[in-house]
């Protein structure tokens, strides 16, 4: 098909059309192959689960890969086409993925159909389905996947494509060969799809165009058609409305006569006379009319007759004329009937209400008889009747106008009267009104000046009348003349004098104010002057007497002067001051004239004024001004200030006494006509006079204080001759630009004082103001009888809060919450009786805020300042020096008890140390000089245990007194390591048993929850802890049971262990007083009589807690027993085994009952260390003796040593001599540090037990680091030596060596040897 | 930005379903004589073709489906016996499988129950497809699998050997991968004499 290139705009139209198309193609088509991928998807889980739902392994079953292949693997497939489908549909990545999915999709089936050749089918109907793209580029990219796919896995796996086990890469091209034919097939196709979418298009836009355009003609079509149709109603409307404007009744009528449509007159007629307007149509019309309702059967038939003549076409037009009279009045009628086509022979009848014309008719018939009376009447009068026609051509003229004109009626016929009678002095204007109003045919009436046949000037008075013909066309004019000749000469005399008053009293009226009085004084004229001036109407001032002008300026005998004056007939003048209506005064020169009647008296008094008011303003103003000047002058000449006037160049025009005497106080005189000082030699500083120069240019006034250089003398030098140790005088310079009359600026004003005192106590006072804020106290300054405050600087502002206007406006004692008005008034009275005296006082400033300020204030009266003195006040803010006061008494009273306490505490210890060394002291004497003592066993073992229990008892005090120093030293430090809580409670049970037992108090354990075998705490603290407490607990009971509860919290990691007695129990002042762990307290000193002790133990246990975690809390009853509880951190008890209560007591009774077996209860002292060879090194004799005493009485074997070298030579040389070492650490030539660490140097692993006097941590520390094994502090306790020599004596026992005699050993040894002290 | 990942998505599941197909079921050594406690007869005219096919298995009927070309290649020149698996409590259910019904379509072939997998351990049979080919002697020809990969049919080595073997030709290969689900076998021990094993119904 061939079609004409269409226009550009349909071209382009069509390509829109054509995109838009295409667009729509491809969303659809992303659609479609979005619901075939899903049905893909679907398909191939139903057929993986229809073909193989499962793989099996014997008899168990689980779901085919096939089947998870088709879900996940298919599922991906689809996922993106799909998602690109409906997020991006019609974009083109959209399409070429879904290109590629497909041709996936097409792989996949090829590959689990094994290679079937059926399947391939699928990737024909691929491309087929991506063909409805029309998008060459969709086929091309499937199929490159399609081929890419076939030739890789045709290559390495021809069997999933083809089937066969090898396959010749020609069967590839093969396939790729039929792909690509069905290509082309489908882009040619897609090509031709394109080609019939371009023409489609192309057609949808031409008609799209034409569719616009028979939409625009239908639209102008319309457009016309509605403008014809409102034409054709408005012209409808119009007729309509025209003919119901007529008064005519109108009616159109059809061929039958009957009344199509009728006017609101004719409808108006009909409800008028009776009849339904409204059911006029269709009616005939002589049902309806006039004719028919006149009762006239004649008329009516002669209407009826016309009627039909006219719609039948005889006639072209009827007209009838009939009355129709009602009740009311007679009336007449004229009916007239015109034929016309509309289509159809139609008839319009207009009848009209001729009975005005009827009437008038006979009116004029009545006028004509009365005009022919009237003419004769004309005929005879004395005044001129003419009658002219339209033209103003005489017709006739009557004798009257022959009388005045002297024209007889044959010489004037057809004569215009204006061209006979007018002339020269005629006037035009008139002569112009009349024959426009003649030309108008209007009625005329004025007067004109004729002249007559003889030259008679005559004057007129015409009236011209149009006449109108029966039509009312005009027919001529009417004309009745006057002659008023007399009468015009009359009125023109009088006239003339009358405007030559009226010209004079004009006059008058604008020049002055004019009165006319009658002799009584009231008002009987005024003018317009008066009137203007004066305020008041005319209407106001007739009658009035000249009193209501009074001012009361003059007095009464001004008045009376006057009235004399003029009563005689006298012209009396004077200049009066009068009041206005609105009570402004103003002046008038007066002159009244009396008029004096026939018998020569005033009549009337004419008062003629002139007003004088500015006159007499202006006299006034000028006697103030000159007034004024004097004073200025005076006050210029008097003025303490110095007053110069210059030109512009500076040069003196004046200067006033003042000037002077300051130009020569700086040794300058002033000269007028010579330069002012200022100006004079640069005594300004250059910058300063240009700006006061431009300033005064400008018309601007300059001020500004100058500080000018002087020397000694006082005289003024030039600004830049000013040296720093010049005095210098401050001078206030103001400077003020006079003007002309032209007000040119062409002077300068100087006004000049010296301020040099001011600025000097100006600067002072700025300076002491720096000063008082710098002040760190406050300075308060308020009047001494007000009490307000008239200063108060920074500091003082600070202190109260409030800023200085608000201090301005309280008094002081608003900040002082001690004082009112009268007690402040009394407190300061002392500085009023004696003055220069101050007070000083602590007291209490109230801040803004509502808090107090301590502080200490310092008055003082200054009589001078103010009108009754100031008071000022130093304010010293004192709570700083309070609260040091304050605590400085604390810590004071605190020394003071701690001193006391101490003191206390040292003479209880004094005692406490006095007592067992007295004892001791006192039985070692009598041991040794008491031999009958000494003799006797049972005294003698007395005596020992004495001893013993004494210095068991000073050892107590000692370490409690050491403790207590390291605790308050801060020295004291806990460790933190794996303890035992149950061994340390049955170690302290089973120590203090023997004391409970002896008292025979009961020591019970409990365990109230799961105890963990281990935690993390320092073992020696908390035994001293458990000791003290059940020691004291013990110590105190004498009946009943010391119970003591373990029980753990594993959440707050704290164990706690409550000791809890049955004895004497505190009062609540003495549990108070021991609950706050003074070091040196009991309850009470009775107590530590009573019952012993240093008082430091509970102290001491109570420091120890605190720092192993915890605290000791007490609670007691007096009489009933006392619970003092300790806790302790236990550290993380998670993975930390538990042991049940119960289990705890099986443990004790396994323990025990291996005890029991072991033979552990009681053992025979004298055989623990049977066999155990001990090397002690010790240096001290004593200790020598006392050590190996204990030692060898248990059983043991003991070589000494006297220092740290003999002692490492003896294990050197016998390494299998000796199981274990104890070493003293202070030795002499080698200490047991240095002897431990040269035989661990050496290799021995002999267990060595340090011996030291030192307990400090450190020391411990140093004994392992060095080597030993454990260590004992001095005084050894011989429980606890034999403890340890039984452990490392029994734990290493070397190679059993004979042991050599004692007697044979080493020279190196010394001679004290087994055999024990002599 | 989706495209490439998506691509090698994809790629990747092709590939682990390639892999899968071509993993051959585990398979060992069948005796290199004909049994003599085997349960059933060879034939001794003719090499005998024993089919060890699990009946549920999907795979294996691309086997049936190339066992039934090697028959048609091969006609008259083999005793085919298929021997279906399954275990006694489920005979009947296991036995009416669509690869059941089509064994039992095969021409010229026996097709007999194997309960509880008792032959399939004689013969040491592991997977399902597994082929054993005696000769009229009873020797061991052949062993092994008669398709390419999982449930593909088409041309593969064991149905090329077999071919070959039954043709009277040289043999390319004595054994091929056998692809397909693990058979039913009982425990390790000789197989009692029937009644275990008997013939399958059409």
């Amino acid at each position: 098909m061939i079609f004409s290139p269409p226009s550009s705009s349909i071209s382009q139209r069509a390509r829109e059309i054509e995109q838009a198309d295409l667009r729509r193609r491809h969303r659809y088509t992303d659609r479609l192959f979005a619901v075939i991928m899903l049905l893909q998807v679907a398909g191939a889980i139903v057929s993986a689960l229809v073909v193989s739902p499962q793989t099996w392994m014997g008899t168990h079953s689980s779901i085919h890969l096939h089947v998870w292949s088709a879900l996940g693997l298919g599922s991906l497939l689809a996922s993106l086409p799909v998602l690109l489908a409906w997020k991006q549909p019609g974009a083109a990545s959209t399409r070429f993925v879904i290109a590629i999915a497909q041709m996936l999709f097409s792989s996949l089936l090829i590959h689990f159909s094994g290679g079937r050749l059926e399947t391939h089918f699928h990737i024909f109907a691929s491309l087929a389905l991506l063909a409805f793209y029309r998008d060459w580029r969709v086929l091309a990219v499937a199929s490159v996947v399609i081929t890419a796919d076939h030739l890789i896995r045709g290559t390495f796996w021809p069997l999933s494509v083809y089937g066969v086990l090898s396959a010749s890469p020609w069967r590839t091209l093969e396939h790729a060969g039929w792909v690509l034919l069905e290509n082309v097939v489908l882009i040619i196709a897609c090509r031709e799809g394109l080609l019939d979418l371009r023409r489609i298009a192309n057609r949808e836009a031409e008609l799209e165009r034409r569719n616009e355009q028979f939409e625009h003609e239908i639209a102008a079509k319309t457009a016309e058609l509605a403008a014809t149709n409102l034409e054709l109603s408005e012209a409808n409307a119009f007729l309509t409305a025209i003919l119901d404007a007529q008064p005519s009744h109108i009616v159109i009528l059809d061929e039958a006569g009957n009344i199509k449509h009728s006017n609101a007159a004719w409808k108006a007629f009909r409800s008028e006379n009776g009849g339904q307007s409204s059911v006029l149509r269709d009616r005939n019309y002589l049902d309806v009319c006039a004719v028919a309702a006149s009762g006239s059967v004649k008329e009516a038939a002669e209407a009826a007759e016309k009627i039909l003549a006219v719609l039948s076409g005889q006639s072209v037009f009827e007209t009838l004329t009939y009355a129709c009279h009602s009740s009311r009045e007679q009336r007449w009628f004229t009916m007239e009937l015109t034929p016309f086509n509309a289509p159809g022979r139609h008839a319009v009848m207009v009848q009209n209400n001729v009975t005005r014309q009827h009437m008038e008719h006979a009116i004029i018939e009545a006028a004509n008889r009365e005009n022919s009376r009237l003419a004769a009447i004309v005929e005879k009068t004395t005044n001129a009747v003419v009658l002219t026609d339209a033209h103003q051509r005489i017709t006739w003229v009557n004798k009257g106008f022959e009388r005045i004109s002297g024209y007889s009626l044959e010489e004037v016929h057809g004569k215009s009267p204006g061209r006979l009678l007018q002339y020269e002095k005629t006037d035009p204007a008139t002569v112009g009104q009349m024959r426009t109003a003649l030309m108008a045919g209007l009625p005329f009436h004025g007067r004109i000046q004729n002249r007559g046949k003889d030259g008679r000037e005559y004057w007129l008075e015409l009236d011209i009348q149009p006449t109108f013909d029966q039509h009312g066309a005009l027919e001529g004019f009417m004309g009745i003349q006057s002659d008023i000749s007399e009468l015009v000469a009359a009125r023109e005399s009088v006239e003339r004098a009358l405007l030559q008053v009226t010209s004079l009293r004009n006059a008058l009226d604008q020049h002055s104010l004019l009165s006319i009085t009658d002799r009584t004084g009231k008002i009987i004229d005024v003018n317009t002057g008066f009137c203007l001036v004066s305020g008041y109407t005319r209407k106001e001032l007739m009658g009035q007497n000249h009193q209501i002008l009074n001012s009361g300026f003059h007095p009464q005998s001004f008045w009376e002067e006057m009235w004399k004056t003029i009563g005689q007939g006298k012209v009396w003048r004077r200049e009066v001051c009068n009041r206005a209506k609105d009570g402004s005064l103003y002046w008038v020169d007066s002159t009244i004239v009396p008029q004096l009647g026939p018998d020569g008296k005033p009549q009337q008094y004419v008062s003629l004024r002139f007003e004088i008011t500015e006159k007499k303003r202006g006299e006034e103003a000028l006697k103030r001004a000159n007034e004024q000047n004097h004073l200025l002058a005076a006050a210029v000449e008097r003025s303490p200030d110095a007053t110069i006037v210059t030109d512009l160049e500076g040069i003196v025009r004046f200067a006033n006494p003042a000037a002077m005497r300051l130009d020569q106080s700086f040794g300058h005189t002033i000269e007028l006509g010579q330069p002012a000082l200022l100006f004079c030699d640069d005594r300004l500083p250059k910058p300063m006079l240009q700006q006061l120069l431009h300033s005064i240019c400008e018309g601007n006034v300059f001020q500004q204080p100058v500080e000018v250089p002087i020397d000694p003398r006082g005289k003024l030098l030039q600004y830049d001759d000013r040296c720093p140790i010049h005095p210098t005088r401050w001078l206030s310079v103001t400077a003020s630009p006079l003007a002309n009359e032209d007000g040119v600026v062409d002077g300068i004003l100087f006004a000049e004082a010296d301020v040099n005192e001011e600025i000097e106590t100006k600067r002072a006072l700025e300076e002491i103001t720096t000063a008082m804020d710098s002040a760190t106290d406050g300075v308060f300054m308020f009047d001494a009888e007000s009490l307000r405050f008239v200063y108060a600087n920074k500091e003082a502002i600070k202190q109260v809060g409030y800023s200085l206007d608000e201090l301005q406006k309280m008094t002081a004692v608003d900040i002082n919450p001690h004082f009112d008005i009268k007690s402040f008034g009394e407190f300061v009275a002392p500085l009023v009786t004696a003055p220069g005296s101050s007070i000083t006082v602590r007291t209490e400033h109230q801040h803004r805020h509502g808090h107090r300020i301590p502080v200490e204030n310092s008055f003082q009266l200054v009589a001078e300042l103010g009108t009754q003195g100031r008071f000022i006040a130093i304010v010293r803010d004192i709570s700083e020096q309070l609260h040091a006061e304050q605590a400085l008494e604390t810590a004071k009273e605190q020394a003071v008890l701690a001193s006391l306490a101490k003191s206390e505490f040292l003479a209880n210890m004094s005692h406490e140390i006095r007592t067992p060394m007295t004892a001791i002291l006192g039985f070692a004497d009598l041991l040794d000089t008491s031999p009958e003592l000494a003799a006797d066993p049972v005294q003698a073992r007395n005596a020992i245990q004495t001893i013993r229990s004494n210095a068991n008892h000073l050892l107590t005090i000692i370490n409690d007194i050491l403790d207590m120093s390291k605790i308050e030293a801060g020295r004291m430090t806990m460790e933190q390591i794996d303890t035992d809580p149950i061994q340390i409670v049955e170690e302290v049970a089973s120590l203090m048993q023997p004391r409970a037992i002896g008292k025979g108090v009961m020591v019970r354990l409990e365990y109230d929850t799961d105890i963990p075998r281990k935690i993390q705490s320092d073992p020696t603290r908390l035994r001293q802890i458990l000791l003290n407490l059940v020691g004291n607990a013990i110590k105190f009971t004498e009946v009943g049971s010391v119970t003591v509860r373990t029980s753990v919290d594993k959440e707050s990691q704290k164990m706690r262990f409550q000791v809890v007695d049955t004895g004497i129990g505190m009062t609540t002042e003495q549990r108070e007083l021991i609950a706050n762990f003074d070091a040196f307290s009991q309850a009470d000193g009775s107590t530590t009589r009573q019952f012993g002790g240093s008082g430091l133990g509970l102290r001491i246990s109570n420091s120890f807690a605190e720092m192993l975690g915890g605290r000791i809390e007490i609670e007691s009853q007096i009489g009933v027993g006392s619970t003092l509880s300790a806790t302790v951190s236990t550290g993380d008890l998670t993975d930390v085994p538990m042991l049940a209560p119960e289990q705890i007591s099986q443990q004790q009774q396994v323990v025990l009952k291996d005890k029991q077996q072991a033979g552990d209860v009681p053992q025979d002292p004298a055989k623990r260390l049977e066999g155990i060879r001990i090397l002690l090194a010790e240096d001290g004799p004593d200790n020598q003796r006392l050590i190996s005493f204990h030692l060898r009485k248990a059983g043991a074997e003991v070589v000494v040593a006297e220092n740290g070298r003999v002692a490492a030579e003896a294990i050197e040389n016998n390494p299998k001599l000796f199981d274990m070492v104890f070493m003293d650490m202070q030795m002499p030539e080698l200490d047991g540090y240095e002897a431990t660490r040269r035989l661990r140097r050496a290799g021995h692993r002999h267990p060595i037990v340090a011996l030291t006097a030192h307990a400090m941590d450190g020391d411990r520390q140093n004994c392992t680091e060095a080597g030993c094994d454990d260590y004992a502090t001095k005084p050894i306790d011989r429980q606890q030596l034999l403890d340890i020599a039984e452990r490392y004596g029994k734990s290493s026992k070397p190679t059993a060596l004979a042991i050599p005699d004692l007697a044979s050993r080493s020279s190196s040894l010394p001679s004290w040897t087994s055999s024990g002290p002599s | 930005m989706l495209t490439l990942p998506w691509f090698l998505g994809v790629t990747a599941g092709f590939a682990v379903l390639v892999a899968y197909g071509s993993v051959p079921g585990p398979s060992e050594s069948p005796p290199d004589h004909w049994p003599a406690t085997a349960s059933i007869e060879r034939a001794t005219d003719r090499p005998t073709l024993l089919v060890f096919v699990h009946p549920q298995c999907p795979c294996t009927l691309a086997t049936i489906a190339e066992l039934e070309r090697l028959i048609a290649e091969v006609s008259g020149h083999v005793q085919p016996i298929v021997l279906l698996g399954c275990p006694a409590n489920q005979r009947q259910e296991w036995l009416e499988t669509r690869l059941a019904q089509r064994c039992q379509m095969l021409s010229a072939s026996q097709v007999l129950a194997d309960v509880n997998g008792v032959l399939a351990t004689q013969f040491n049979a592991m997977t399902s497809g597994f082929c054993v080919l005696y000769s009229a002697t009873g020797k061991l020809q052949f062993h092994g699998g008669i398709t390419y990969q999982r449930g593909h049919e088409g041309e593969s080595h064991g149905r090329v050997a077999l071919r070959r073997i039954l043709n009277g030709q040289p043999p390319l290969a004595t054994k091929a991968p056998v692809y397909g689900c693990q058979l039913i076998r009982t425990e390790n021990r000789p197989a009692p004499p029937s009644p275990c094993c008997q013939e399958v119904e059409p």
